[in-house]
C-alpha cells in the first residue's frame, strides 16, 4: 500500500448553483510535488483551501495521513499555505513573521531564534530577520511566506500560485529553488497554479483540473506526451488537434480516418465507428516534397498531402503552417538542420508522420 | 483628465489663439477656491473665535461695577494656574472622559468589528448609515431621553427590573454620565474602528490561522494591532469632545461629577466672568492640543504599517 | 429662532432658563442689600418685603411727574426684543389698534447675555425686559435710557414697595420698571408634608436623604445657607460654616438639577419630595397634577425680578415709553398673569383676580423676601469657588 499523505474522496463544494469541485478524488504520496492545474474557475484554488481548511466540502470527505478532517479550522490541521500576495504580517518583522507558528506552539524562544535563522538560510535570505516586509522585494517577500510555513514543520504544504506576481526571470529562478527546498525538507508540496510549462518544471504529479473535475491525474511526461482528453491536449498546448474516426482495428492497431486520409496508429482497443481525436505535435511531423500516391511510406509512415500557406523562421526551427484537403490545418515545426529541405509557400508538400507519434485521444 | 486638458489647450493656442478655454471660469479660480474655502471656513469658525477668546483671557473685571474691561492682565491665569480648585476638577474632568473613552472602546469595537468584518460589503453602508443617524438628533435631546430611561421606576426598572442585581436607579451618578457619553459619541468611536477593520487584509487572518492561531490569538496578535490606528483614532475623536463637554453630566451626573466644561459654562452664564471663563477654555484647548502632540508623537502609529 | 420662552410659559418671569442647546444662564445674580430693605428690621440679610401687598395696591401714591426727557422720535413705529413672546405677540395687535404705532418684534432671546452681547455690539431697538442683576450691569455701562414717567402713568399700577428699587434707578432716574417677581421657594411634596414645613432646615434632614432636588447654582445654594446661619446672603461672611453646611447637606442631595425643567420633573416623577424650585414652576408642576406646593420658609427666600427697559440709543424711544405703559395697564397684564401665568408687581392687576387666583400667586403673610441683585465680583468669586468645592468634595 502507497504511503498517503493527502487523500481526497468524491469531494464537492458548491457555491450557490456552481459546483467549484466536483466529485473529485485525488491520492498524493508522500514527499511528492503534487501541482493541480487548470484555467481560472476550474476549482484548483478551492481544492487547495479545502485541504487547508479554509473550506469545508459540502459532500465527500479529505484524509490527511488517513485521518478524515470534517470540519477541522486550519488551526487544527497539519497544513500550511503559502498564499498568492505572501499574506505577511505588515507589523512584525522577518524573524516574528517565520517564528510565528513557532510562538504559536509554544516553542522556547532561544529555540525560535535558531530555527529562525535556519529558514533565512535555507531561503537564502541571512541577516535580514529585522526588517520589515515592506522593506523587501516581491521574491524575497515569497521566501519569507515560504519559510514562514516550513518552519512549523507541516505535512504538507500549500502553495496558491505563490510566483503569480513574480516576473518571468524571477520567476524561474524560484521554480528551480522551490523544487530545490522541496527536495531538501522532503515534505508533500500541492502546488497551484494556470501557468503548464511552470507545473511541467516542477511537477512529479500533476491533476489537470477542468469544471470542477479532474480530467487527468499523472506524471508530467504522461500528461504532456498522452492527455486523456482534447481539455488536457489543448490546455498543455497542443495545436494540431484533428477529429477522426476510426475505420478497421485490431489487436495493437487501428486505420482511422482524419482530414480525408487514412492514417495507421498504433492503439489499442480501438472498434470501428468509434469517434476519436488525433493529436501530433508539430515537431513529430515529416515533411517532402514528393507527391505519390497516397498510403504507407517507406518506413511505414502515413501522412497527408497539403499545402504550406505560410512559414515562420523561429531559429532552430521552422514552423509551417498547412492547408489540408476539407479545409483542415496543422502546424509542423521542420529543424533548420545545414542543407536542409526548405519549402515555400504555396507549394505542394506531403506530411507525413509515424504511427507511434499520433496520439488518439478518446475523451 | 489631465492629457486631454493639455491636449485641448495646445490645440486651441496652435489653431486659434483667440479662442478661450471652453470654461467659463478663469484658470486660477478652482485652485484658489479649493485651498481658499476651507482655510477661509477655518479662521472664521475656529481661528477667529479662538482668538477673541484668547483676547478676553487677558481682561479684567471692573471691581466697582463688575463689567469686564479692556485690558492686559495675566490675573486670569495666574488664577487658574494657581487655584487647587481647577486642578481637582480638571483630574475630575480626565478622570470621567478617560473611563468614557475606555468604555466607548470596549463597546465599539465589537461594532465596528462586526461592521466590516462580518456583514456582506453590499449591506454595510445602510448599517454605516443607521450609526451615524444618531448624530442628526440633537445631542441634548438623546441625553434628555437617558432621563427617562435611567430614572427610578424609568423605562430601565420596567424592563428589566425582574433580573436580580441588576442596578436599576443609575440616574444622577457617574455611570450615568459614562453612559450618556457612550451613547451621544459612540459613532466617533465606531467609524475609524470600522474603516480599519474594513481595510483588514482578510488574508492575514487565514495565516494566522494556517500557522495555528485559534480566534482569539488570531485576534489578539493580528486583528487588534492591525486595528490599532483606527483605535488610536476612535479614542482621541472620542476623548476629546467628552473632555470639554458639560451637558451631560450636567443633565445625568451626581453630585459629585462636576466637569471643566461646567465650570467655564457657569463663568459665561452665571458669575458674568467671562475673562476667567476665556482664560480656562484656553487652559483647556492647549491641554488637548499639547496632549495631542505628545500622544501621536510617543504612539508611532506609522510604525503598525511599517 | 423659536420661542424659546414658550418653554415656560405659565412660569415666573424671572427664572432663568435652560433651553436645550443653550448653555445655562444666569439670571440671579448678586444679593446686595438695597436701600428699601436696609431700612427693614436689621436681620443681616436684609428685611422682609411686606409680601404680595394686595394690601399695599390701594394706598399707591401716584408718581411724581418729572419733566420729559428729550426722547428721539422716529416714524410710527416700536421695534421689540423681548422673551415673553406668547404674551407679546397676543397683545401687541391691541397696542397697533389702539395707537397706530407699528410693531416690529426681532427674534426672541433665550437668557440675558444674549441682548448684553448684542447691544454691546452695537444693536440696539426700542424695549426689552432684562433682569435685576442685568439692570444693573446695563446701567454701569450705561447703556439704558432714562424713563420719562410722565409718559408712563401706568407705573403707578406697580406695588409701592417696587416703586423705587435703588438698582433700578441710575442718577436717581428710573431706567427700569418692575412686572413680574419670582421667588426660590421651598418646595414640597404635599403627601409627605401635610403641613408646609416652616424651615429650610427640611433640606438638612437626614429623614429625606435621596430625596433632596436642589438648583446647581452657586448664589442660591450659598445664599440660602447663609439664611439659616443669620448670614447675609448678598454678602456672606461665614464662609467656613456655610461649606461645612453644604458638604453635610450633600449626601442627601438625590441631584443638583440645573435647568428648571430638570428641576420641575425632579418633583413630578424624578423621585424629589422636598428642595427648592421656583413658585412659578411649582405651580406649572400642580397644574400638571403633581401633588407639589411652595413656601417661603421662616428664614426667608431669595426673590427675582423682570423689567420693562429701554436701551439708551433706542430709535423709537418715546414709542417704548408708550408700549411699557400699554403692558403696566392692568387689562393687559391680567392677560399675562392668566395666560403664561407670572406673578405680578402689578396692584391694579392683582385687583382684577378672583380670591382663589390670588391665593395661587401669593407668598405667605409676612414673608421674607431678598430681592437678589447683581454681587460685587469678589463676592461672586468667592461663592464661587466655594460651591466647586463642596461639588469636588
Amino acid at each position: 500500500m502507497v504511503d498517503h499523505d493527502v487523500a481526497l474522496r468524491e469531494v464537492t463544494k458548491r457555491f450557490g448553483d456552481l459546483a467549484a469541485v466536483d466529485g473529485v478524488s485525488l491520492d498524493i504520496e508522500r514527499g511528492q510535488f503534487l501541482t493541480l492545474l487548470g484555467p481560472s474557475g476550474c476549482g484548483k484554488t478551492t481544492t487547495l483551501r479545502m485541504i487547508g481548511g479554509f473550506e469545508f466540502p459540502d459532500t465527500g470527505e479529505i484524509y490527511l495521513r488517513g485521518e478524515p478532517m470534517g470540519r477541522r479550522p486550519p488551526y487544527r490541521r497539519d497544513t500550511s499555505m503559502v498564499f498568492q500576495n505572501y499574506a505577511l504580517f505588515p507589523h512584525m518583522d522577518i524573524a516574528a513573521n517565520i517564528g510565528y507558528g513557532l510562538r504559536e506552539r509554544k516553542v522556547a524562544k532561544a529555540e525560535i531564534a535558531r530555527r529562525v535563522e535556519g529558514m533565512l538560510a535555507l531561503v537564502e535570505l541571512p541577516g535580514l530577520g529585522g526588517r520589515r516586509p515592506k522593506q523587501l522585494s516581491g521574491g524575497q517577500q515569497q521566501r519569507v511566506a515560504l519559510a514562514r510555513s516550513l518552519v512549523i514543520e507541516p505535512t504538507v504544504l500549500l502553495l496558491d500560485e505563490p510566483l503569480g506576481a513574480l516576473d518571468l526571470k524571477l520567476r524561474r529562478q524560484m521554480q528551480l529553488e522551490l523544487k530545490r527546498i522541496q527536495r531538501e525538507v522532503g515534505i508533500t508540496f500541492i502546488y497551484v497554479t494556470h501557468d503548464q510549462e511552470e507545473a511541467l518544471t516542477m511537477s512529479d504529479r500533476i491533476a489537470v483540473m477542468n469544471r470542477g473535475r479532474v480530467e487527468q491525474y499523472g506524471s508530467a511526461e504522461a500528461i504532456f506526451e498522452r492527455p486523456a482528453t482534447r481539455f488536457v491536449a489543448d490546455f498543455m498546448g497542443a495545436s494540431n488537434i484533428l477529429d477522426a474516426e476510426v475505420v478497421d482495428a485490431d489487436a495493437g492497431s487501428a486505420r482511422i480516418r482524419v482530414a480525408g486520409a487514412a492514417l495507421t496508429v498504433s492503439e489499442a482497443g480501438l472498434r470501428p465507428g468509434d469517434r476519436v481525436a488525433l493529436m501530433v505535435r508539430p515537431e513529430k511531423l515529416r515533411l517532402t516534397a514528393a507527391t505519390g500516391p497516397d498510403g504507407t511510406m517507406a518506413d511505414g509512415a502515413t501522412g497527408w498531402d497539403a499545402t504550406v500557406a505560410a512559414r515562420v523562421y523561429k531559429g532552430a526551427t521552422m514552423a509551417y503552417q498547412l492547408g489540408l484537403p476539407g479545409g483542415h490545418a496543422l502546424v509542423a515545426d521542420v529543424a533548420n538542420a545545414p542543407g536542409g529541405a526548405r519549402f515555400e509557400p504555396d507549394q505542394p508538400v506531403r506530411v507525413a508522420l509515424r504511427p507511434n507519434d499520433a496520439v488518439v485521444i478518446r475523451g | 483628465m489631465a492629457t486631454s486638458t493639455l491636449g485641448r489647450r495646445s490645440a486651441g493656442t496652435g489653431a486659434a489663439p483667440a479662442r478661450r478655454p471652453p470654461r467659463g471660469l478663469p484658470g486660477w479660480v478652482a485652485p484658489v477656491a479649493s485651498i481658499g474655502v476651507p482655510v477661509a471656513v477655518l479662521v472664521a469658525f475656529v481661528l477667529l473665535p479662538l482668538v477673541f477668546v484668547g483676547v478676553y483671557s487677558f481682561y479684567s473685571l471692573n471691581e466697582m461695577s463688575g463689567l469686564m474691561q479692556t485690558d492686559f492682565w495675566v490675573g486670569n491665569y495666574r488664577e487658574v494656574l494657581s487655584s487647587d480648585i481647577y486642578r481637582r476638577v480638571l483630574w475630575r474632568t480626565f478622570q470621567i472622559a478617560g473611563a468614557a473613552t475606555l468604555l466607548a472602546l470596549v463597546v465599539a469595537y465589537p461594532m465596528a468589528y462586526a461592521l466590516g468584518a462580518l456583514v456582506d460589503p453590499r449591506r454595510q453602508g445602510v448599517l454605516v448609515l443607521l450609526v451615524i443617524v444618531p448624530f442628526w438628533t440633537s445631542y441634548i435631546v438623546r441625553t434628555f431621553s437617558w432621563i427617562g430611561i435611567l430614572q427610578r421606576d424609568g423605562f430601565l426598572q420596567d424592563a428589566l427590573g425582574w433580573v436580580p442585581g441588576l442596578p436599576t436607579d443609575l440616574l444622577y451618578s457617574r455611570a450615568a454620565v459614562l453612559i450618556g457619553f457612550v451613547h451621544v459619541f459612540l459613532p466617533l468611536m465606531i467609524l475609524p474602528i470600522y474603516a480599519s477593520v474594513r481595510n483588514l487584509d482578510r488574508r492575514l487572518l487565514e495565516a494566522a490561522h494556517d500557522l495555528g492561531s485559534p480566534p482569539w490569538r488570531t485576534f489578539l496578535r493580528v486583528t487588534l494591532p492591525l486595528t490599532l490606528p483606527g483605535v488610536v483614532a476612535g479614542l482621541v475623536l472620542f476623548f476629546i469632545p467628552c473632555f470639554g463637554s458639560f451637558v451631560t453630566p450636567q443633565l445625568l451626573g451626581g453630585t459629585g461629577d462636576l466637569m471643566m466644561g461646567n465650570v467655564i459654562a457657569t463663568q459665561f452664564g452665571e458669575a458674568f466672568n467671562w475673562p476667567l471663563g476665556a482664560a480656562l477654555s484656553i487652559v483647556m484647548t492647549l491641554i488637548v492640543v499639547v496632549g495631542l502632540a505628545i500622544f501621536f508623537r510617543f504612539a508611532d502609529v506609522d510604525q503598525v504599517y511599517g | 429662532m423659536d420661542d424659546a420662552r414658550d418653554l415656560r410659559s405659565a412660569t415666573s418671569p424671572a427664572e432663568p432658563t435652560v433651553t436645550p442647546g443653550v448653555d445655562p444662564t444666569l439670571q440671579v445674580t448678586g444679593l446686595s442689600r438695597r436701600d428699601l430693605l436696609r431700612r427693614g428690621t436689621g436681620v443681616v440679610a436684609g428685611t422682609a418685603l411686606a409680601a404680595a401687598g394686595v394690601a399695599g395696591a390701594a394706598a399707591a401714591p401716584a408718581p411724581k411727574r418729572s419733566a420729559p426727557a428729550v426722547l428721539r422720535q422716529g416714524a410710527g413705529e416700536v421695534v421689540l426684543y423681548n422673551w415673553y413672546a406668547n404674551w407679546i405677540n397676543e397683545v401687541a395687535p391691541i397696542f397697533e389698534q389702539e395707537t397706530g404705532i407699528k410693531v416690529t418684534s426681532l427674534a426672541n432671546y433665550a437668557s440675558n447675555d444674549e441682548w448684553w452681547a448684542k447691544l454691546n455690539a452695537g444693536e440696539t431697538w426700542d424695549f426689552f425686559i432684562p433682569t435685576t442683576d442685568w439692570v444693573q450691569r446695563a446701567n454701569a455701562a450705561d447703556l439704558l435710557t432714562q424713563l420719562d414717567l410722565g409718559l408712563i402713568p401706568n407705573s403707578a399700577n406697580i406695588f409701592p414697595d417696587y416703586q423705587n428699587i435703588a438698582e433700578l434707578r441710575k442718577d436717581d432716574k428710573p431706567t427700569a420698571l418692575p412686572f413680574t417677581r419670582v421667588y426660590y421657594a421651598l418646595t414640597y411634596n404635599t403627601e409627605q408634608f401635610p403641613t408646609a414645613p416652616t424651615s429650610w432646615e427640611a433640606t438638612w434632614d437626614p429623614a429625606h436623604g435621596g430625596k433632596l432636588a436642589l438648583q446647581d447654582q452657586a448664589y442660591a445654594r450659598v445664599g440660602i445657607a447663609a439664611l439659616t446661619l443669620d448670614d447675609n446672603p448678598l454678602e456672606p461672611q461665614k464662609m467656613d460654616e456655610i461649606k461645612g453646611r453644604l458638604m453635610e447637606q450633600k449626601p442627601l442631595v438625590l441631584n443638583y438639577w440645573k435647568d428648571y425643567q430638570s428641576g420641575m420633573q425632579l418633583f413630578i416623577d424624578g423621585g424629589a419630595t422636598v428642595g427648592q424650585l421656583t413658585d412659578g414652576r411649582t405651580r406649572m408642576g400642580k397644574d400638571l397634577g403633581a401633588p407639589i406646593a411652595w413656601t417661603i420658609p421662616q428664614e426667608g427666600a431669595l426673590l427675582f425680578i423682570d423689567n420693562f427697559a429701554i436701551p439708551k440709543d433706542a430709535p423709537n424711544a418715546e414709542n417704548g415709553h408708550r408700549f411699557i405703559d400699554f403692558l403696566l395697564r392692568e387689562d393687559i397684564m391680567l392677560r399675562q398673569m392668566r395666560g403664561m401665568r407670572y406673578d405680578t408687581v402689578n396692584a391694579a392687576a392683582y385687583a382684577q383676580l378672583t380670591p382663589e387666583e390670588q391665593a395661587a400667586f401669593a407668598a405667605p403673610e409676612g414673608a421674607k423676601l431678598i430681592l437678589t441683585t447683581d454681587l460685587k465680583a469678589n463676592v461672586r468669586k468667592s461663592i464661587d469657588d466655594l460651591w466647586n468645592e463642596v461639588k469636588l468634595s
